[in-house]
């Protein structure tokens, strides 16, 4: 660089950093490039992006010149971050240029060598397209129960959206479901059953309200730095705020808490449900709330463990579902059995912290936001625990606020955009709606355009994410499609999947799995397919994050090599496998695609990748406006279903605001978004006065109205403690968990391919108490053997590691394909949302 | 031929009573820079040969003593032999 450019390029950098000091969006977006103003020199070309790696969602602004990425920034005009990164974001760029990013269709030749990168040829796209599609429409013909696809968070909500359409309008299976099934799914039915709509009320401004910040098995230091950082700044504007953390580790989250609050046992149960019982038996719930705004109910409990795969069509199992209705007073009497006492018993907190942890909830004038996420999540009862959640601030009015709520973090880019809003699971079509409702198929029967009963087909949920896993190695799926994400590292009990028990069945090596991917992975190794990607950039796309922002991040540069843009590949595939198929007398293909795919000209009608996702966004946002759709419209005030409720704007308002958080609505010709949905006010200061005024009623508590929920009153179900699936035994002493550390992001695909970050976290270790340690002979650096009922690994122990385990627990991240912890997880889900619980599954440890 | 160079700028989050200390102790580390001090938040440049070289100077003052936090703000990258060899 020479002097001049350098001299530019410094002042401009501390420019930024010196508005994103400042901390005011105005001073910040002074600085910031209006759309497409390279701020760095004339020859670089603006775009407007979002961070690729975590859940929080940053905006970034991309600079590029000469086809290639020259420097990046935080977008100081998206409000979900204003400007900051993390320092993941000195890679962002990095990870589309390692050496072995995949380039060109790869076809495997050599079963035999099936799990490992040999046996591969490289290959033409047109033969990889052929030969996916033909075995893709072979099995389809033959018996559609055997063919699944598994998707992500990590893809573009386009990408999902187009793969949903395909896999349930185009094949008609519900044999589709997305990894966020491993990290969101307890979380989505949590909101889905208290609330009747999926995601949190709030959003992330609710940090710099708060007064109090409580996180429940969250690592937010580590896992959603961004996140952490703001919450830090608000601690230190104001020495009042404190932070709670209720954890069954020490992690860095709780080294900077004001208070650690440490349970075992579920006991997370025991303590929402302690705090419930003593809110109402010492009067201190919030009455007028609980009148204006809350229904009661109770489930179906003792419902034992999903660890077998008849589990879901066992007697309880099929009824997990169930709730009826009881009054409060039944409630109440729930409850009584949570004293203080027998909390404390249940979950080894002293009572003296319990009785800290009520007085939040008990004290109206405190703004409480709970953030929790897979600690709650990956929980045998993970969907009764984010009821509790939800219980207890909706109980005490602790809720719809600025800085007052529950809210549920989540871990993908796009788990929320792609995976819960598209509908990318089993069970579900997009927007909240679900395949078994019959208004539901018929409503998106109208928007797809289809004859009214074509989705009748697939009323029935298909295989979720387990089950799809269960029945590959059990040898009943024979064409397996996954699509950006690791299974094969990231599924639990490895031992099974991958085909490694002595006892397993091998279906894994005889079915066809095709692996969409951008560089190659555990996954790929069992791939008889693996489809080049284009990957973040290089392409345009949308991603919906945490606090329900959508936005959109535009194509920067092109992909190397013949790696292709996802939506590409689909069009390609699905041309030939509905060749010559019919939905009414209209060609199949046509009908579902033919708006942007010219299938004999083998390109897409638009003339560039915007217009495409532009075109295509039009229709998806249908489901949320369907005054765009006659039909649809029709079925919408029939059948109440309220569907502006999620309501979505125009593509271009993305990209001009640098995203917005849904519901966005229209004022005065302007598009505005809602920061705080079901609570009344202007609908400028971010609050939810549309969709008030549309659907819900004013005046009732604390100005808010539940319009999603049924009869507009959110249901708190009681939900009793019920133990883990596996408890400490002298055959298998410690409770192990796995989670993820800030230089890693998950299986480690992308981060471990950045030497320095590597180096930063160059392997899995396990961490360990020094006492037991001690008791067991081994010092830091020695190998051990893990064991569960489940498997065996061999790991490195760690006592001075990230996380600082009480005797008794033991921690490993899962990023690291050469020490795969989850060949020892447990094979077990939350019997309502089918998400597996990889936090404690119990082991023996031995010196290797 | 100038030599290349991998410019990034960060804000520097630290405990209100460390930030003196802490920006008196920054300069003291190669390629590092402060700019400026608002309230508890330090205005850094990091100056490097490569991305992975400013990241581990960025993650060096993670591990200083009173710091919460960094945020990368800016980084530019397009000197990075590591990554374009021959340049953009
Ligand atoms: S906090 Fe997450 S989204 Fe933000 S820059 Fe870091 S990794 Fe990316």
């Amino acid at each position: 660089m020479d002097i001049t450019r350098r001299n530019f390029v410094k002042t401009t950098a501390i420019a930024m950093a010196t508005a994103a000091a400042a901390g005011s969006v105005a001073s910040m977006a002074g600085c910031a490039p209006k759309k497409n103003e390279p701020i760095n020199g004339n020859s670089t070309t603006t775009t407007l992006a979002v961070c690729r790696f975590c859940g929080c969602g940053c905006g970034v602004i991309v600079e590029s010149r000469n086809g290639k990425v020259v420097s990046v920034y935080g977008d100081p005009e998206n409000d979900s971050n204003r400007g900051l990164n993390c320092v993941k974001g000195y890679y962002l760029s990095k990870i589309l240029y390692a050496d072995d990013r995949l380039t060109k269709p790869l076809i495997r030749e050599d079963n035999s060598k099936k799990g490992t990168s040999d046996g591969f040829r490289e290959a033409t796209w047109n033969e990889a397209l052929n030969l996916v599609a033909e075995k893709l429409r072979e099995t389809w013909k033959k018996d559609k129960s055997r063919l699944a696809f598994w998707g992500s968070g990590q893809q573009p909500i386009l990408e999902g959206y187009a793969t949903a359409k395909f896999w349930k309008a185009g094949l008609r299976s519900n044999n589709i479901d997305p990894n966020a099934r491993l990290c969101m799914a307890s979380a989505v039915v949590g909101f889905m059953n208290v609330f009747q709509t999926d995601e949190p009320a709030g959003c992330y401004a609710d940090i710099d309200h708060a007064d109090v910040f409580i996180t429940w098995g969250a690592n937010m230091a580590e896992a959603h730095p961004m996140l952490y950082s703001r919450f830090m700044a608000r601690k230190i504007a104001d020495p009042n705020v404190k932070h709670f953390d209720v954890t069954t580790l020490g992690t860095r989250t709780a080294a900077t808490a004001d208070k650690v609050i440490k349970f075992g046992n579920n006991g997370d149960l025991a303590i929402t449900n302690c705090i419930a019982h003593y809110l109402i038996e010492n009067n201190t719930y919030n009455h007028q709330f609980v009148t204006d705004h809350l229904q009661f109910k109770q489930g179906t409990e003792n419902i034992g463990n999903s660890n077998y795969d008849g589990y879901d069509k066992s007697e309880v199992g099929s009824k997990v579902d169930d709730v009826e209705p009881i009054t409060f007073e039944q409630y109440a009497e729930r409850l009584a059995p949570y004293t203080w006492e027998y909390t404390s018993h249940i979950s080894g907190v002293p009572e003296q912290d319990l009785k800290e942890l009520y007085e939040l909830f008990a004290n109206p004038d405190l703004k409480i936001t709970s953030f929790w996420t897979m600690g709650v999540n990956q929980h045998n009862r993970g969907t009764w625990m984010n009821h509790n959640l939800h219980n207890i601030h909706l109980l005490s009015g602790h809720y719809c606020k600025p800085g007052d709520g529950g809210f549920s973090l989540t871990g993908q880019p796009s788990a929320c955009g792609t995976a819960r809003e598209v509908g990318t699971f089993s069970h579900r079509l997009p927007a909240d709606l679900v395949v078994k409702n019959e208004a539901h198929r018929r409503f998106s029967e109208a928007v797809w355009n289809l004859p009214e009963g074509y989705l009748d087909e697939i009323k029935d949920p298909g295989f979720h994410t387990t089950k799809i896993f269960r029945e590959l190695s059990n040898g009943n799926i024979d064409f397996l499609w996954s699509a950006h994400n690791n299974w094969a590292q990231s599924m639990s009990n490895l031992t099974r999947f991958l085909g490694r028990g002595a006892e397993d069945k091998r279906g894994i090596f005889d079915a066809f799995i095709v692996v969409s991917e951008v560089y190659p992975t555990i996954s790929t190794k069992y791939a008889n397919v693996v489809l080049p990607a284009a990957m973040w950039v290089e392409r345009e796309g949308a991603f919906g994050n945490g606090e329900r922002r959508t936005a959109v991040f535009e194509k920067a540069v092109d992909p190397p090599g013949d790696a292709r843009w996802d939506m590409w590949m689909l069009m390609e595939i699905a041309k030939r496998v509905l060749i010559d198929e019919k939905i009414g007398d209209k060609d199949a293909f046509d009908l579902l695609f033919g708006q942007w795919y010219d299938k004999d000209a083998a390109e897409f009608k638009q003339d560039s990748q915007r217009e495409v996702c532009k075109s295509m966004w039009e229709e998806y946002r249908t489901f949320s406006n369907p005054s765009l759709n006659e039909r649809a419209n029709a079925i919408n005030i029939d059948k109440k279903l309220k569907m502006e409720g999620k309501q979505l704007a125009p593509y271009e308002e993305y990209i001009y605001n640098h995203g917005m958080t849904w519901p966005v609505r229209e004022v005065n010709g302007k598009w505005l978004p809602t920061k705080w949905r079901f609570a009344y006010g202007p609908q400028e200061d971010g609050y939810d006065q549309q969709g008030i005024e549309m659907y819900g009623e004013q005046g009732l508590a604390g100005n808010v109205s539940f319009y999603k929920s049924t009869d507009r009153k959110p249901s708190v179900v009681f939900r009793p403690w019920e133990p883990p699936a596996e408890v400490p035994d002298s055959e298998y002493p410690f409770v192990f968990c796995t989670g993820r550390l800030l230089e890693h992001w998950h299986t480690g695909t992308m981060t471990r391919r950045v030497p320095a970050l590597d180096k930063a976290l160059p392997e899995a270790l396990l961490d360990m108490n020094p006492n037991d340690a001690e008791k067991l002979g081994v010092k830091d650096g020695d190998k051990v053997k893990l064991t569960s009922r489940w498997g065996e690994v061999e790991i490195k122990v760690s006592t001075a590691g990230r996380t600082q385990p009480s005797e008794g627990y033991l921690f490993a991240p899962f990023f690291a394909e050469e020490t795969l912890v989850n060949l020892v997880q447990q094979e077990n889900y939350c019997p309502l949302s089918k998400e597996p619980d990889y936090k404690k599954t119990c082991v023996r440890v031995e010196k290797a | 031929m100038d030599e290349p160079v991998v410019i990034s700028s960060l804000v520097v989050e630290t405990v209100p009573a460390y930030t003196d200390a802490v920006a008196a102790e920054l300069p003291g580390i190669e390629g590092v820079e402060v700019h400026g001090i608002d309230g508890h938040k330090i205005v850094v440049t990091i100056e490097a040969k490569t991305v992975d070289e400013s990241h581990s100077i960025a993650n060096g003052l993670q591990q200083l003593t009173g710091v919460l936090n960094v945020n990368l703000i800016y980084l530019n990258f397009e000197d990075d032999r590591t990554i374009y060899p021959d340049g953009v």
